[in-house]
């Protein structure tokens, strides 16, 4: 290849703590680390989220340089202990990778789309988990975290013919069940203790509608007057109700 | 539904593969260097946990599929499953001639593409282990 002039290389110093990139900021250059550690986090302050520990060889930087700058920072980087960083100027590059391959360029396209919808979970998880721990202790008892919905949905106990419906209001989901609250006259109809299995339908916002089995696995007064609050666990999710939870929690 | 895949992949597609629904395409920490373009059907990104397999994306039509280890430039293993949702058609891309026009690429250009890879997979098992927690 032909090999066109490097400009000269800058190196930069850190001392411990100092901020070197900040999320939502422009900048283009790319940093190699010389020596020390750099922490990548994500969001600010409680809802902070290190993404990675950075030590020397590695570069950072890289986010900003595939989005051709067009994009702000998507991560801070912050000098864990004294740091000393070669920085790279990105117009060289810019221009090889402009005129790499189309299907290299296509194959980096694409890691760097599911790079993002990645950090995206990870923020949203990171910040969300201590979001409901903070308002709810008991989401321990749970295995994944849970995410907040306002949803209607209808449920009936299994076996039984699709004609007997009660309603609730789904309060949480995640990814092994939901938290549903019922109006206190649903138990003339039904006992609703635990261990009884229900089938629960509920409606995504992608409009597709979805029915799980389901066993009650906690039953206690909700915070809501003349409700019960069900936990509820699903039993046997298909694919299709896999992904389209999964799908409805990352977003 | 067949999505218009470019001509300048389709160049290098060297054989057309189906896989039945459920069927494992890749499978994590198994080694192996073949990489597909998705052209018709859904796959799942699954990662191994302690409480089991989880999903952790969904790829759709023009995804591509382990570039992992060309883009980290290494010998490796695969970082993640990868199953069919239903049924898929994968193209088989020409991993020679991908590697070497990845090896033309001059170093700093090719430690960027391996930071990029790398930050992928250790944000990929981040993402895994907070869905469990």
């Amino acid at each position: 290849m032909p090999e066109t002039k490097v400009p000269p290389i800058v190196h930069l110093l850190y001392s411990k703590g100092e901020q070197i990139i900040k999320e939502g900021d422009y900048g283009s250059s790319i940093y190699k680390i010389l020596s020390g550690r750099v922490r990548i986090c994500k969001g600010f302050g409680k809802d902070t989220a290190t993404l990675a520990i950075l030590d020397r060889g590695d570069i950072f930087g890289e986010m900003t340089f595939f989005n051709l700058g067009l994009e702000p920072r998507s991560a801070s980087a912050t000098a864990m202990e004294d740091v000393v960083l070669e920085v790279w100027h990105p117009a060289r590059l810019t221009d090889e990778y402009n005129n790499m391959q189309p299907i290299l360029r296509y194959i980096i396209q694409q890691s760097l789309k599911r790079l993002v919808r990645m950090n995206k979970i990870v923020d949203e998880l990171s910040s969300k988990k201590e979001a409901v721990t903070e308002l709810d202790p008991r989401v321990t008892q749970r295995q994944y975290f849970r995410k907040k919905w306002d949803q209607e949905c209808t449920f009936c106990p299994l076996g039984q013919s699709k004609s007997f419906r009660l309603t609730g209001k789904i309060r949480d989901v995640s990814l092994n069940g939901v938290g549903v609250e019922v109006p206190y006259e649903n138990t003339k109809e039904l006992r609703h203790e635990p261990g009884e299995e229900l089938v629960v339908t509920m409606q995504f916002t992608s409009g597709k509608s979805i029915s799980l089995n389901s066993r009650i696995k906690s039953v206690r007064r909700s915070i809501t007057l003349g409700y019960l609050f069900l936990g509820l666990e699903f039993k046997n999710m298909s694919k299709e109700a896999i992904r389209e939870i999964s799908m409805f929690m990352m977003f | 539904m067949q999505v218009q895949i470019d001509s300048f992949i389709y160049e290098y597609i060297v054989k057309e593969e189906i896989f039945e629904s459920g069927s494992t395409i890749l499978e994590e920490g198994r080694s192996g260097d073949w990489i597909y373009i998705l052209l018709e059907g859904r796959l799942k990104v699954k990662k191994r946990t302690v409480k089991g397999m989880i999903t952790i994306d969904t790829l759709r039509e023009g995804a591509i599929v382990g570039e992992m280890v060309m883009l980290k430039n290494c010998e490796g293993f695969r970082t993640a499953s990868v199953v069919a949702d239903g049924r898929v058609k994968l193209g088989i891309l020409d991993k020679e001639r991908l590697q070497k026009e990845h090896e033309l690429l001059s170093p700093q250009l090719r430690s960027l593409i391996t930071a990029l890879a790398l930050r992928l997979e250790e944000t990929t098992r981040k993402a895994s282990l907070l869905a469990l927690a």
